[in-house]
């Protein structure tokens, strides 16, 4: 029974935000549902992305605040994920390996913009006279896709292959290159230049992908963690490239270069954005790898801590929990992450068995999820029993 | 597979996205307020724009000289350098009824030398070179045989090979006719219009061959009613240079101009006097010239010379020298009654010369060797020096920007006018903004002082007004005490700018 529990104290730990919905190792044979779904930035509140998706009028205070949480990095970011995963490990068979299945779909956004061109969209360049506002770097990434992994564990599930047959249904990946933008102060000048190109894709492509974990110790122990490591080959798209600049004082009548004259010919914006559509291509999963290293104390007491790197974050990310199991049908966990696309936050988890199965909660943020001044929410369930 | 990935997996997980991040449905248009400040346009008026760009150069001091020389005009002399249209024809018939008379390989019909006369030339050319022309030919045959043509132009050439057309037609049939056109290109050709002789004006030499191809094993049958029929056409024929006697060609020289337009300049005067003002035609022509002036008036107002109504004659250029030496006669503006330049300083809407132009007034006196370059033909130059030391009484300039229409959505603010000169003078300025289908806005007026940095004016404006955009038409008033010494390089500016706040709406 303690087996079983750090067992699933693990699955509850690794099934955190901001990761992906996670296989749930169990054994003997057994199957396993998760679903899971954040929204976490370093900037952005959530009283703001609710204004901003559900609909009102996005106060100045509040705009002036995101902006004033920018100035320092000069730079903010958004993650959102959501997905779902069904996962069937089977019995241990004669060389001690367990088969492995999981069919599971996800979507990722991550975006990065400056204080520079968050402040020129939701506040104006009015406010800036005299200084350039940087445009870049700024990116954004999506990515939705399906998976279908087969692979071998060992009998306690703390080590294993999967192979995964990826199917990307929909991307898009785009990104300032340059770009700045200046009005002086007595308006009488300006100067704007942008480098940018974006791609959608709208037609499924097909990939393969790596996860991979490795442990070494049992009470105390440590792990290297691969996921998601691999590429699919999306299908056609559209591009939209921007490479323009125009430094001017007013547009002059006519002459070379942007004039009155002929921004109002027909054709004009076609110079300033070119559209085309692009052929096949590839693109890299939002691979993530993780180091992650844990200990069993006494009386139910364990600790565990995971650095994590890639899957589209700005910053590695640090998880630090502390978990305890009273009895062997409850369990709970406290600790705090830090890094990714947010700053430092709490995450509790609790989980409990049933005889129709055993239930774990991760609950990311609890505090700020439920304040329009927090800076993101997630949270994941897993539900797991045995055949 | 698909199905199941790309719906009910998506919509899976979209369905948790949205529960989880919105909490809720859309209930409203996301809105926030953006303040923007942008320039629009930024124009300058100086000394060119107000009177016309080929002022010349002006040199820097008080006053400022503005000095010009340089070709204001050129005497246009088509009858020289476009060659109209010449058609040539030939028709080849049998000099029998019925057939068939069979026609082996390498049998001529015809061989005859022609003289090719150009037609509709009264001048008396000898030799020519072409800027650009062509020969648009079309050969037809109603021969049961191979024909093969042969045109040969030897007073064609191009860079020394002479014009050639060679076509060989194939055998008509069931009454039918075989056709071949084209175009032989005859840019920088050189013509001899002396014919055969060597002798003649105004014709080439050609010869025309017309018979079945030795190297076609082909015998043709020929019927009496079968015909060959060519087509030449020497068309777009420009010359650049000519040789031979143009005759005593009259031009006539009533030619007027469009100076000061009353709408942008609806009143005022302008007092300034150039310090010379000489007016020079140059005869660049190997023919001679001559030419009367019979009146000049500004706005209908007369303006007399002693040249005027005389006629002067100027001799043909020496085109044996480099450069060429070319005869000029000169004419000093300054000696006009009333004074030219005063008349121009009531800022006249016209001028108006009448005179006549006439080519070898002594007749062929080279036994025809004139010669033009029509690069060169005779031309007026001026040679104007201007001290700007000038006075100006209730002057007033109309000037119109436009602003172009720009979408922005939920924008309410001012467009705001920046005006700044450095002229020694003061400005005063009127005007408005005039957005389009909604009639005139609100006037302003305001007074630029010497010296003075900027005078800044607000009209509001609004997303409505902007999306239709408009033009921004002001008046310039100018008065100066007495002459007052300009540099020549001051400039009025206006610039126009956008400051107000928009309200970004997503649906």
């Amino acid at each position: 029974m303690k087996a079983l529990w750090i067992i699933g104290a693990w699955c509850l730990a690794t099934a955190a935000f901001g990761q992906q919905v996670e296989e749930c190792s169990f054994h003997p044979a057994g199957v396993s549902y998760a679903v899971e779904g954040m929204h976490r930035s370093d900037v952005l509140t959530n009283g703001f992305l609710r204004a901003f998706l559900v609909g009102g009028l996005l106060e100045p205070a509040e705009i002036e605040g995101i902006r004033h949480r920018m100035e320092v990095p000069g730079e903010g970011h958004l993650g959102v994920s959501a997905g779902h995963a069904l996962s069937w490990h089977g019995v241990v068979g004669p060389a001690g390996r367990v088969p492995r299945v999981e069919l599971a779909s996800r979507g990722q956004m991550s975006a990065g913009v400056t204080e520079g061109l968050f402040s020129l969209v939701f506040q104006g360049n009015a406010p800036d006279l005299g200084q350039t506002l940087d445009l870049a770097p700024a990116r954004v990434q999506w990515l939705q896709w399906n998976r279908l992994a087969f692979g071998l564990g060992n009998a306690e599930g703390t080590s294993f292959v999967d192979v995964g047959l990826y199917q990307a249904a929909w991307g898009a990946d785009g990104a300032i290159g340059s770009g700045a933008f200046y009005v002086s102060e007595g308006v009488d000048a300006l100067a704007v230049g942008m480098e940018a190109e974006l791609d959608f894709w709208e037609r499924a492509g097909w990939g393969l992908g790596l996860d991979v974990r490795h442990q070494w110790g049992e009470e105390r122990w440590w792990a290297l963690e691969v996921k998601d490591f691999g590429v699919v080959r999306y299908g056609e798209g559209e591009r939209v490239v921007a490479d323009t600049g125009l430094v001017t004082t007013g547009l002059p009548w006519s002459g070379p270069g942007w004039t009155v004259e002929g921004v109002q010919e027909e054709g004009f914006g076609e110079a300033l954005w070119a559209r085309k559509r692009v052929g096949e291509g590839w693109q890299l999963l939002p691979a993530r790898a993780v180091v992650r290293a844990g200990t069993s104390w006494s009386d139910g007491w364990g600790g565990e801590a995971a650095v994590t790197w890639g899957g589209w974050m700005p910053r590695p990310r640090l998880d630090v929990r502390v978990q305890w199991s009273p009895s062997a049908e409850w369990g709970v966990e406290l600790g705090a992450i830090a890094g990714g696309w947010g700053l430092v936050r709490p995450v509790v988890g609790l989980a409990h068995g049933t005889t129709s199965g055993r239930w774990a909660v991760v609950w990311d943020d609890p505090v700020g999820s439920v304040s329009a001044n927090g800076l993101g929410r997630g949270a994941s369930v897993v539900w797991s029993r045995n055949l | 597979m698909n199905d199941f990935f790309g719906t009910w997996m998506t919509r899976w997980m979209l369905g948790g996205l949205v529960l989880l991040g919105l909490s809720g449905c859309r209930l409203e248009p996301t809105r926030w307020n953006a303040d923007i400040a942008l320039p629009l346009v930024d124009a300058t008026w100086g000394w060119s724009e107000f009177l016309g760009d080929t002022l010349g150069e002006v040199t820097s001091g008080s006053p400022g000289v503005l000095r010009f020389q340089g070709k204001v005009a050129e005497v246009p002399l088509d009858e020289l350098t476009l060659l109209p249209d010449t058609l040539v024809e030939n028709v080849l018939s049998p000099a029998f009824a019925g057939g068939p008379f069979e026609v082996p390989p390498g049998a001529v019909l015809l061989d005859e030398q022609q003289d090719i006369v150009f037609q509709g030339i009264e001048q008396e050319f000898t030799r020519m070179t072409l800027e650009e022309g062509k020969i648009a030919y079309r050969v037809r045959s109603k021969t049961n045989g191979y024909v093969q043509l042969r045109y040969d132009f030897p007073s064609v050439t191009i860079g020394g090979v002479p014009v050639v057309l060679d076509v060989v037609l194939p055998p008509s049939t069931d009454g039918g006719s075989q056709i071949e056109e084209g175009e032989i290109d005859l840019a920088s050709a050189t013509i001899d219009f002396t014919g055969a002789s060597g002798t003649e004006v105004n014709r080439i030499n050609s010869n025309l061959r017309i018979g079945t191809p030795a190297d076609i094993p082909y015998t043709a049958l020929v019927y009496g009613t079968d015909s060959i029929d060519v087509q030449m056409l020497f068309t777009g024929l420009t010359v650049a240079d000519v040789e031979g006697y143009f005759g005593q060609i009259n031009i006539d020289l009533n030619e007027s101009a469009d100076l000061f337009d009353a709408e942008r300049f609806p009143s005022g005067a302008i007092s300034a006097m150039p310090s010379q003002a000489n007016l020079t035609v140059h005869n660049m022509m190997g023919a001679d010239l001559a030419f009367w002036i019979e009146s000049l008036e500004l706005a209908g107002e007369a303006i007399d010379h002693p040249a005027m109504g005389m006629e002067q004659v100027l001799a043909r250029a020496d085109w044996s020298t480099d450069p060429p030496a070319a005869d000029a006669w000169e004419l000093d503006l300054l000696a006009c009654t009333p004074n030219l330049f005063e008349a121009l300083g009531a800022l006249p809407a016209s001028v108006a010369v009448d005179g006549m132009l006439q080519l070898n007034p002594l007749g062929d006196v080279t036994a025809g060797h004139d010669y033009l370059r029509a690069s060169d033909p005779p031309y007026v130059s001026l040679d104007l020096e201007l001290p700007l030391s000038v006075g100006v009484s209730g002057l007033v300039i109309r000037e119109e920007v436009i602003v172009e229409a720009r979408s922005m959505p939920g924008f309410v603010g001012e467009l705001v006018v920046r005006l700044t000169h450095d002229f020694p003078v003061e400005w005063t300025v009127n005007g408005r903004f005039d957005a389009h289908a909604f009639g005139p806005g609100p006037e302003f007026s305001a007074t630029m002082p010497v010296g003075s940095e900027s005078i800044e004016l607000r009209l509001p404006v609004d997303a409505e007004r902007l999306a239709k955009g408009g033009t921004l038409p002001i008046e310039l008033h100018l008065d100066t005490d007495g002459a007052v010494p300009f540099s020549g390089f001051e400039t009025v500016r206006m610039q126009l700018a956008l400051e107000g706040q928009i309200q970004a709406v997503i649906e």
